[in-house]
């Protein structure tokens, strides 16, 4: 079943996406809610509006990225549930960096350029280390990063929190926040005129994803993480260093999370706050990596399906009665379809019990 | 045909405050509605308002400040609000721009303030209800008391204070209620820790064990959710502890036993009273930065409900005298509702 071919794959997670959104209208009419309103409401909150496509895409940039995230590591055989904790520390190392490096560069687009590139460096040279140590810990420690990278994401979410809350809150703040970034660093307002969405957001995001599949397709070194991965034996009998490889694994994830952390900085807030706030990208990258077979181009339509119904759940929010908390039933839904099966069976690979597609 | 008749009596589509209707919008802080606080009261004050005035209520619930730029921007953009009510200072940044993006739209923000004609700001006075419940802790430190489950130690004065965050705003929390406490007897002694941050309930429990170890019997906290573990150490020490923010002994009941009292503000105050101008019309009476205090009868220190009609006779004519000497001006409280310099 791993190895169904990619129209298969494309049915099976169509197929699961329609169930679930169909058992969602069933929930939405036995609370007592009118199904033939909702799903209007699914659609204009989604697609609706400029403003609302502007909205999916700012989700579905950021969906893209994480997902992209988790892909690599999936891929390659090792679990980073940490995506949300690299997001949240290169998010704030975005913020540090641009606040700090500012006054030394000239105001005005030239320095607004330079600040972005120094602002997302920084934030995936964050990512990356901060997701290498779960990778050392499990390379030449033996630590099972599942556990590991869920302490971290606490770490970060606690480190960054208290951070924004002390030292590095913004000077007459009387909330927990940090200084923002300075007018001229941030995406410009191309096609759509949203406050939080550019489509350069969008273009970096796809363009990561394509870069990071050729990576793994193409190149000798991507062929080596998913081999060590997964056949380790034969990895290290054609010489590769496994253990030097999950390291890698888990710093190029965290570089990708890192990406996302800035974009998330630089084109959504403007500033960092307390984390506990921020939203649980990293976490629904999860599903999104899942729907998309850990694939790094299919996390591209599953993070568009992601982002257009936390849109339409926000729309719904603001515009509707129905409780915005169906939207996220009918994401778990989509997400027990498609990866319940899947989850198991790669526990079932990777422990060695279950039989199938060995 | 009567399509002209139909279309004459509802095509009063004006958006905004005037009109027979006022929409207002009211959008969650991160804890989000049900939380028995913030949320719920800022909610039940354009309730109470609705009592008086055709009032339309739309409550948005958003739990991530990343979203509050677009949620905000997407009410104001409908221009169905009169108001558009933020809960918490975690909407202030957003509303910076947002307040300058849409100069039409009323808003109001609860806790905090943004410089813009549209935005009215509200705070309650802190200071003022921290320094009546220090003089609950003042009077009750000397009164021989041992109902519920705890015990003064009338022999000495001493009593304690555990904040959250040593910062100028708790410091206000802080000076007033000993000012209090002092205001009752100037010989009382104060012990006063502070946790580093507003959720670690051990260490709130260990620093408030800690004083009433050292002969304290009575704690104030302004910790926020940390506070649990100042009661849970009075509970345990046998001891009392004084609430704050909201009447703890209902929110937390499993306490009651020993929260003598609580600091309150009354978050529906404010809330009743914007949405009460917009309705009719008067928006311009509340823009600007709001303090509600003793005078708009927004702070107060009640008694826990375990102990009303048990505490001595001088609590009440303590608090009582202290609130008109505030009142009056005679009594002078340190600091102001957002800080100490």
């Amino acid at each position: 079943m791993l190895k169904m071919s990619f129209i298969e794959r494309l049915a099976v997670s169509t197929v699961a996406t329609v169930l679930a959104l169909l058992v969602g209208l069933v929930v939405v009419a036995v609370t007592g809610y009118d199904p033939v309103v909702f799903s209007r409401n699914l659609l204009e909150g989604s697609v609706g509006s400029e403003a609302a496509i502007a909205r999916t895409l700012m989700f579905t940039t950021l969906f893209i990225l994480t997902g992209v995230s988790v892909a690599i590591a999936f891929r390659a055989g090792v679990f980073n549930i940490g995506v949300q904790g690299q997001f949240v520390i290169g998010g704030f190392a975005t913020v540090l960096a641009v606040l700090k490096t500012a006054p030394l560069l000239p105001e005005g687009t030239i320095g607004g350029v330079v600040l972005l590139i120094v602002g997302t460096l920084a934030a995936i040279v964050a990512g990356g280390v901060y997701a290498a140590v779960p990778g050392i810990l499990k390379a030449y420690g033996g630590a099972n990063e599942i556990v590991t990278t869920i302490m971290l994401n606490f770490i970060a979410i606690g480190a960054v929190g208290w951070l924004v809350e002390g030292p590095f809150r913004g000077e007459g703040q009387s909330a927990p926040n940090t200084e923002r970034l300075p007018e001229y660093v941030g995406l410009p307002q191309l096609i759509y005129d949203s406050p939080s969405f550019s489509i350069i957001g969008l273009g970096i995001a796809l363009a990561v994803a394509a870069l990071i599949a050729v990576l793994l397709r193409r190149t000798s070194f991507g062929y080596d993480m998913v081999t060590s991965g997964h056949q380790e034996s034969a990895a290290g009998y054609a010489g590769v260093d496994a253990k030097r490889m999950i390291v890698a694994t888990m710093t190029v994830s965290g570089m990708v999370a890192g990406i996302a952390g800035a974009v998330f900085t630089i084109m959504i807030q403007g500033y960092y706050s307390d984390p506990a706030g921020i939203g649980t990208y990293g976490y629904d990258a999860i599903a999104v990596s899942l729907l998309a077979a850990n694939n790094p181009l299919g996390a591209i339509p599953a993070g568009l399906l992601f982002g257009g119904l936390d849109s339409a759940g926000s729309y719904i929010g603001i515009s509707s009665d129905v409780p915005a908390q169906l939207i996220d039933g009918i994401i778990g839904l989509v997400v027990l379809f498609i990866s319940a099966p899947e989850l198991f069976r790669m526990a079932a690979k990777r422990t060695g019990l279950g039989g199938d597609e060995q | 045909m009567s399509l002209a008749g139909c279309l004459g009596g509802d095509d009063s589509d004006d958006s905004g405050g005037s009109g027979d209707g006022t929409n207002i919008a009211i959008v969650s802080s991160p804890a989000g509605f049900d939380d028995n606080a913030f949320n719920d009261l800022a909610l039940g004050g354009l309730e109470s308002a609705k009592e008086d005035h055709e009032i339309e209520i739309n409550q948005v619930e958003e739990t991530q400040q990343a979203q509050y730029q677009s949620t905000q921007s997407e009410l104001a953009q409908s221009g169905e609000y009169g108001l558009i009510v933020l809960v918490s200072y975690n909407h202030t940044e957003a509303l910076t721009q947002n307040a300058a993006d849409y100069p039409d739209q009323n808003w109001m923000l609860i806790n905090d303030h943004v410089e813009e004609d549209n935005v009215a700001g509200y705070i309650w006075a802190n200071h003022q209800m921290s320094y009546l419940g220090g003089v609950l802790a003042g009077t009750m430190t000397t009164e021989e008391f041992s109902e519920g489950s705890g015990v003064t130690a009338p022999s000495s004065p001493q009593i304690g204070f555990v904040g959250g965050v040593d910062e100028s705003l708790i410091n206000a929390y802080e000076r007033s209620y000993v000012a209090g406490a002092e205001w009752v007897n100037g010989d009382v002694e104060v012990d006063v820790g502070y946790i580093g941050n507003y959720t670690d309930t051990d260490t709130a429990a260990d620093i408030a064990s800690s004083q009433y170890g050292a002969g304290a019997d009575i704690v104030y906290h302004a910790a926020a959710a940390a506070g649990r573990g100042v009661f849970e150490a009075a509970q345990a020490e046998g001891r009392y502890a004084i609430g704050v923010d909201s009447d703890q002994s209902q929110a937390l009941p499993d306490f009651q036993d020993v929260i003598l009292g609580s600091a309150v503000k009354y978050i529906n105050e404010g809330t009743r009273e914007a949405a009460t101008a917009v309705a009719e019309d008067d928006f311009g009476s509340i823009t600007g930065n709001n303090t509600l205090s003793l005078e708009q009868e927004a702070v107060d220190c009640v008694i826990g409900q375990a102990f009303e009609g048990n505490l001595p006779d001088a609590v009440g004519q303590n608090i009582q005298e202290a609130k008109q000497g505030i009142l009056d001006g005679d009594i002078t409280v340190p600091c102001a509702a957002t800080g100490c310099n």
